[in-house]
């Protein structure tokens, strides 16, 4: 169980939930959490709501019981620790009643998580080079990736993008390039020394186009393509350009792919995804993104 | 933990299901828990009553495309498709591991004829052993999973039904055999009557209603296979509707124990299938939100019984039927 510390607004849409948490196992950058976004269900009352004990609605709106019974899966954004607690850090964006309960909760609120799970992304070699893909809510583990690799000298650049310059999930310190030049200009990032291109649908922040359009751009200015891994989260079609991209360049890449996931520990075999399996007739077997992933190499997924 | 009643004894909570002694009356639900070591690291699998596999076929299965599981208000619609590892690769890699769990464990297993039938079962049988309380202690035929298009027939008509009980029975001898009804049926007293004349030790019910999900935006089914099987709190009610049906119908004067399922999340709602005619019961769907449910339910359950003075699980069994 952590108990929530604060929320904090990252743009119009996004915000970031931070919980402390006893006994938080080792995590890295990748792995997720399995989050319960709802009341927790009480064998006394019921649905037991996080600040009092009163059952049915809750003054907050749009608290009642969603009806839902599932955790849902939540990248991690951040961990920090100090001698008995760690500090774990969840993006989210309200898109239904999950989200919107998350939204609902205030400092000192319990939330009721299951985690870390599955695998997440792996360190390259010392001295390798990495160029880190962000497309919206997708930020959520690029961020912490950044750091860690930073500090495990690893070169990182970044790309972060969005639809418009509002729904940037980050804090711009500096007006990004227009034409996609990396600059220290998101602040997460340029505090580990990452230069970030920012790029939106519309133009409103850094250069205009998708996140892939950036990578285009940064791909044919880098003359070291064959010691950079691509680390990359967000929208599966996003994700698609970037492996087929990276396929097309012999470049190594690695991608957080999402699934509706029933129980996220490789049990219920709903989260599948196609991998890459030479044996099979078909050339591929049903892999399961809990359990085999989140995190895949670009190269063993076969897009469906 | 266990509570006292008032005569200062720790209530009995283990029940009878066929030749097998379980130590507590709570089971978890095939397809639910996998082979069980999935849940190891969050629970202690031993102070289950025990837990039933994923369904096992003859040849292993990829299972249908996603999406395979969508949810539903008040619980999930699934169709996954029997993905498994098949019956050969089950025997050489997770029977040696559910050998170690430290629980009674009832393997389910499906097939799409009654020769795949009888060959699952008789190589599963010959690791089964109901008299020792933990490992492999019997089989739950799964024949009414809705997903699989030929797969419907044995569950819904009590004369091939009761043909594929009788052939399994003939190859089942060590373990104990459970058959899982289909509620998706007119009458389901008809179906659980066959499985009787066909040798079923046990009933387990209800397997989920079919059911249907459909996107707004796109206009076409949630899931891939177009329908599923509907489960979790949604469905508790009507499972306990059919298990008190098939018990007072069926299963009490044939003296056959039925395990019952059907949205279960605490103590309360497993009262509540005793009370209407289950000797056992088993959780499902609430398992993926929390994993420590069937230990809270079993917690639960002994302070019930102490707290009204009851001696032994078994009290309850079909108890909303007792004399004053």
């Amino acid at each position: 169980m952590g108990r929530i510390l604060r929320r904090h607004e990252l743009c119009r849409a996004h915000f970031e939930l931070t919980f402390e948490v006893e006994g938080f196992p080792a995590a890295v950058p990748g792995q997720f959490l399995q989050v319960l976004c709802r009341p927790p269900f009480d064998d006394r009352v019921g649905v037991r709501f996080p600040n009092n004990n009163q059952t049915g609605t809750d003054s907050r709106s749009g608290c009642e019981d969603p009806g839902s019974v599932l955790r849902r899966p939540f990248s991690i954004a951040g961990v920090r620790r100090n001698r008995t607690c760690a500090e774990v850090d969840l993006l989210a964006r309200v898109v239904g009643a999950g989200t919107l309960y998350l939204a609902s909760l205030v400092p000192g609120d319990m939330l009721d998580v299951m985690g870390p799970m599955g695998r997440g992304f792996s360190m390259p070699k010392p001295r390798a080079r990495a160029l880190l893909v962000a497309g919206g809510v997708g930020w959520a583990p690029i961020g912490w990736l950044g750091e860690r690799l930073s500090t495990a000298g690893v070169t990182c650049d970044a790309i972060c993008a969005a639809a418009t310059r509002d729904l940037l999930p980050v804090s711009i310190i500096k007006e990004p390039s227009p034409d996609g030049e990396n600059t220290l200009c998101v602040d997460e990032l340029a505090r580990v020394g990452i230069r970030t291109m920012v790029t939106t649908d519309d133009g409103s922040c850094g250069l205009q186009g998708l996140a892939t359009d950036g990578m285009k751009r940064y791909l044919a200015m880098c003359d070291d393509s064959p010691s950079l891994t691509v680390y990359a989260c967000g929208p599966s079609a996003m994700l698609r350009a970037v492996a087929s991209m990276c396929g097309d360049s012999g470049i190594r890449c690695e991608l957080a792919m999402e699934r509706m996931m029933g129980c996220g520990m490789g049990t219920c075999q709903s989260c599948v995804i196609r991998l890459a399996d030479d044996s099979s007739a078909e050339g591929w077997r049903y892999g399961l993104c809990c359990a085999d992933g989140p995190v895949f190499r670009g190269d063993q997924v076969v897009w469906g | 933990m266990n509570a006292k009643n008032k005569r200062g004894n720790v209530p009995d909570l283990s029940v009878q299901i066929g030749n097998v002694r379980l130590k507590n009356p709570v089971l978890t639900a095939s397809g639910t828990c996998g082979y069980g070591r999935e849940y190891a690291p969050y629970v202690d699998l031993s102070r289950w009553g025990g837990f039933t596999t994923k369904s096992v076929t003859a040849e292993p299965r990829a299972g249908n495309p996603p999406e395979r599981l969508v949810e539903v208000t008040g619980g999930l619609l699934n169709a996954i498709g029997l993905a498994n590892v098949g019956l050969e690769r089950f025997m050489a890699e997770k029977v040696p591991e559910i050998e170690g769990l430290g629980t009674a464990v009832f393997v389910n297993v499906a097939g799409h004829c009654l020769d795949d039938y009888v060959k699952v079962c008789r190589r599963v049988d010959s690791v089964a052993d109901a008299s020792r309380g933990e490992g492999i202690v019997g089989i739950e035929l799964n024949v009414s999973c809705p997903n699989v298009a030929d797969g419907l027939q044995f569950g819904t008509d009590p004369a091939r039904l009761r043909e594929l009980v009788s052939a399994v029975r003939a190859e089942v001898t060590r373990g104990v055999l459970v058959v899982k009804l289909s509620p998706n049926v007119t009458d389901i007293t008809a179906t659980a009557r066959a499985a009787i004349m066909g040798g079923a030790d046990a009933l387990s019910m209800v397997n989920t209603f079919a059911g249907m999900a459909i996107d707004i935006e796109t206009w076409r089914p949630k899931l891939a296979n177009r329908s599923g099987g509907v489960s979790g709190p949604a469905i508790k009610p009507m499972a306990v509707h059919l298990v008190h049906q098939v018990w007072r119908d069926v299963a009490r004067d044939a003296g056959v124990p039925i395990i019952g399922m059907g949205g279960i999340r605490s103590w309360r709602d497993a009262v509540e299938f005793m009370l209407a005619g289950a000797t056992a019961v088993a959780v499902g769907t609430a398992l993926f939100a929390d994993p420590r449910t069937p230990e809270q339910i079993i917690e639960g359950l002994s302070a019930y019984l102490s707290e009204r003075g009851l001696s032994s699980v078994g009290g309850l069994v079909g108890g909303c039927e007792a004399e004053g």
